[in-house]
């Protein structure tokens, strides 16, 4: 009766222990990097997805193939779609390191806020990839082209967007999950990064794309995509979009050119900065204050200043003070004007500063928003000027 | 029958971790909104007063738990009825709990798995820890409760760290009034958690010093008051009043969302170990109430029923809603005014009204026959 409990014990530890039924080896899997959503033919979407061969991604292991295999489905729902692929690829892929998400242009147009349900309610899918738009092309294109060092577009993209943010901030930074919470939030509109194929699609398909000093085709960020809801209305540029960073406090670091004199420039190179949003409704009318405060220091200097004096340290933050006033402000109106879009989030801040009087106007916010008075007040302290204080032009001029 | 002795640090983690239990799993307070976290402080008031509440009632006679004072309130066949229902409620309870986490980890994280086999293997951990007794519950929940204080404290770090929490979400404080945060108070956040204390009237009487006892309840009530508010607020500065509302586990959704230079990600596992041990602890405290209502019942010791019970636990926990929705809605529609309000409440009212009655009867005509119980 004892060996009996010990070989039932042994018998239902064998079965509780053998693991899930979740289990999936490494050999028989494939990683989706990335995937793009496009409108389709004859049902609603066609979901692409990139599948990356890893062997191609190790510079050790690689033979020259292409590093990844793409391909379409069409259908009705992306949920059925990403089983559906399997048509055509081997393993089971799996979605959870996915980085971007790429739209194109014509689906934005019509809406997208169906298919990102799935994406947020699948448990596999992590909501922090980018999501992007094809602007002028099919997302699937996009996928398509060949990149030298990351090789499949996907990782490239995320890469590179990543930097670009780092390091001057024309991506607005936008994860899937902002793209939902400006969707639900009251008072904000959502944006997205746009990319675009510079050159021939046809030829970025390829492995020799890689190969090239000068690729055939090379995915460029090119804009900020703005919506209205879930319809894309309309882009931005790049310089506007970040401006739009700035606004919203999430660039790390950036570079302005500054007028200096009639056909003189200087580069000043902004870090630290910290936006703070003042909002609030007086007579119905939005009365928005923007206060920006960064530090700098000189890059490039083409003006006849010597950096030796504390005087000439302030004018110049000055002047610099001045142009990042008009061109955040410019952004904004253009948005004001053209769009009526509130993606500044503005109706967010005076939710919150002012939420009686918001509540009243929330219905029409965004006529609100194209009518608000917008202050912009820019302080920023020159600190240093790199390792050189007076510059050489003067002597040679 | 066993003479069983649990210690007052063993009650305390005892209590925290049955507080924050399923609440923590599933969150609490949503109808406040942005002001859920309020509700939750509210709540905690109100929680020191249940807590003083099955108190008194445990205290008016030493060493006799619920199913004993029923039968000193209303004699024994009374008290068979009614401790009768409170095992069937405390069983149900159970199996809601142990619901709770199958459905956590059905639907996030180990989709093909078979919610029976998870129901199953979380339902016989229960019963074997049942079957060697309160003590063990008691020493299992002592030695996990540091790691439970220790993945609350990591998880805030990393989602500070990685940029995540945003205070401003919480803004604007108390916008609409008074109202949601009522509604919310009233009565889901009252009955649950804080309510289902009534099943440590079970474990009260058992405890060592029960001097300190009343201190020492009220001290886990405020801690674990503190970890749901601090959890709920971390959960509204992460994923925003909106999406925490749209999330079937908050607490899962804004774990997924810490990710610090590409390299501490998926850190689910901490917040699933979380709700695993706060899960396993109060399925286990409601499967014990239930087990000391048939020892009550039958005068057999407890252990006896605890493998029948577990499996009928799991059973039931599978049996008892037909989908999420169903469940969802039972919890927050049913459950509430028709099972947690009468035996929370209504009952043990009724049963401190008969046994302060019978006790200044006893003292009123000493040695009298009607003192007899």
């Amino acid at each position: 009766m004892k060996n009996f409990g010990v070989i039932a014990a042994i018998l239902l530890a064998a079965i509780l222990l053998s693991g899930c039924w979740d289990q999936r080896e490494l050999g028989e899997i494939t990683v989706v990097t990335g995937i793009a959503v496009d409108k389709g033919e004859n049902d609603s979407y066609i979901l692409t997805v990139e599948a990356i061969n890893a062997t191609e991604l190790n510079n050790r292991t690689a033979s020259g193939f292409a590093p990844s295999i793409i391909y379409s489905a069409e259908g009705n729902s992306i949920a059925e779609l990403i089983y559906r692929v399997n048509e055509g690829i081997s393993r089971h892929l799996i979605y959870s390191h996915m980085r971007t998400l790429i739209i194109g242009e014509e689906l934005a147009k019509e809406g997208i806020i169906d298919f990102i349900d799935f994406l947020e309610r699948n448990r596999e899918i992590r909501d922090d990839f980018n999501i992007l738009i094809a602007r002028d092309s099919k997302g699937s294109d996009v996928l398509k082209v060949t990149y030298q060092f990351q090789k499949s577009t996907s990782l490239k993209l995320h890469t590179q967007l990543d930097t670009m943010m780092k390091d001057w901030g024309g991506d607005p930074g936008v994860r899937m999950n902002d793209v939902i919470t400006a969707w639900t939030a009251r008072g904000r509109q959502p944006v997205m990064a746009a990319v675009r194929i510079k050159g021939d699609p046809e030829a970025g398909a390829n492995t020799e794309n890689m190969m090239k000093v000068t690729p055939d085709a090379l995915v460029v960020l090119d804009s900020l995509a703005i919506f209205n809801g879930d319809k894309l209305v309309g882009f931005l540029t790049l310089e506007d979009s970040r401006n739009y960073l700035w606004i919203q406090d999430k660039i790390n670091k950036t570079s302005i050119t500054v007028k200096c004199s009639e056909s003189r420039y200087m580069g000043i190179r902004v870090y630290d900065t910290k936006t703070k949003i003042k909002g609030k409704l007086e007579n119905g009318k939005a009365d928005i204050h923007i206060k920006i405060r960064a530090e700098a220091y000189i890059e490039g200097a083409y003006c006849k200043d010597q950096f030796v004096k504390v005087k000439t340290y302030e004018e110049n933050g000055k002047i610099a003070e001045k142009q990042v006033n008009e061109k955040v402000a410019e952004t904004i109106k253009k948005v004001q004007q053209e769009y009526g879009t509130d993606i500044f989030g503005f109706g967010e801040v005076v939710l919150r500063q002012d939420y009686q009087n918001f509540n009243k106007v929330e219905k029409n916010w965004d006529e609100k928003f194209a009518e608000a008075d917008i202050h912009v007040d820019t302080s920023l302290n020159i600190r240093r000027t790199g390792i050189r204080t007076k510059s050489f032009l003067k002597e040679v001029k | 029958m066993l003479k069983e002795n649990i210690s007052l640090s063993q009650l305390l983690t005892l209590l925290i971790n049955f507080l924050l239990g399923s609440a923590i799993v599933v969150g609490v307070g949503g109808d406040a909104k942005k002001d859920a976290w309020i509700a939750i402080a509210v709540s905690i008031m109100f929680g020191f007063g249940i807590m003083l509440f099955y108190y008194f009632l445990i205290s008016r006679v030493p060493g006799k738990n619920l199913y004993e004072l029923m039968e000193m309130g209303f004699k024994r066949p009374i008290a068979i009825i009614f401790s009768s229902i409170y095992v069937v409620y405390f069983l149900y309870l159970a199996s809601r709990v142990v619901r709770d986490f199958g459905e956590l980890i059905a639907s996030a994280i180990l989709p093909s798995t078979p919610i029976e086999v998870i129901s199953l293997t979380i339902c016989l951990a229960m019963a074997y820890i049942l079957y060697l007794g309160l003590e063990v519950l008691g020493r299992t929940s002592e030695i996990f409760t540091p790691y439970l204080f220790g993945f609350l404290f990591l998880l805030t770090i990393l989602l500070f760290a990685s940029g995540n929490a945003d205070l401003n979400e919480i803004k604007p404080v108390l916008g609409d009034g008074l109202k949601p945060v009522l509604k919310a108070l009233f009565p889901t956040l009252i009955v649950f958690p804080f309510g289902e204390l009534i099943a440590f009237s079970l474990i009260l009487p058992v405890v060592t010093n029960f001097k300190y006892c009343l201190r020492v309840s009220l001290l886990g009530v405020a801690i674990a008051g503190a970890l749901l508010l601090f959890a709920m607020f971390l959960m509204i500065v992460t994923l925003g009043a909106d999406a925490l509302l749209r999330s079937n586990f908050p607490m899962l959704s804004s774990a997924r969302e810490v990710s610090i230079g590409n390299f501490i990600e998926r850190i689910d596992a901490l917040v699933v170990f979380i709700m695993m041990l706060g899960i396993l602890v109060k399925g286990s405290v409601f499967m014990f109430a239930g087990l000391k209502g048939l020892e009550y019942t039958f005068r057999l010791p407890y252990r006896y029923f605890s493998l029948p019970v577990a499996m009928l636990v799991s059973a039931y926990s599978v049996l008892i809603s037909v989908n999420f929705g169903d469940h969802w809605q039972e919890g927050l529609e049913m459950v509430p005014y028709f099972l947690h309000l009468p035996m929370q409440f209504g009952l043990p009212s009724l049963l401190l009204i008969a046994v302060l009655w019978r006790k200044r009867k006893k003292k009123a005509k000493p040695g009298t026959k009607g003192m007899k119980f």
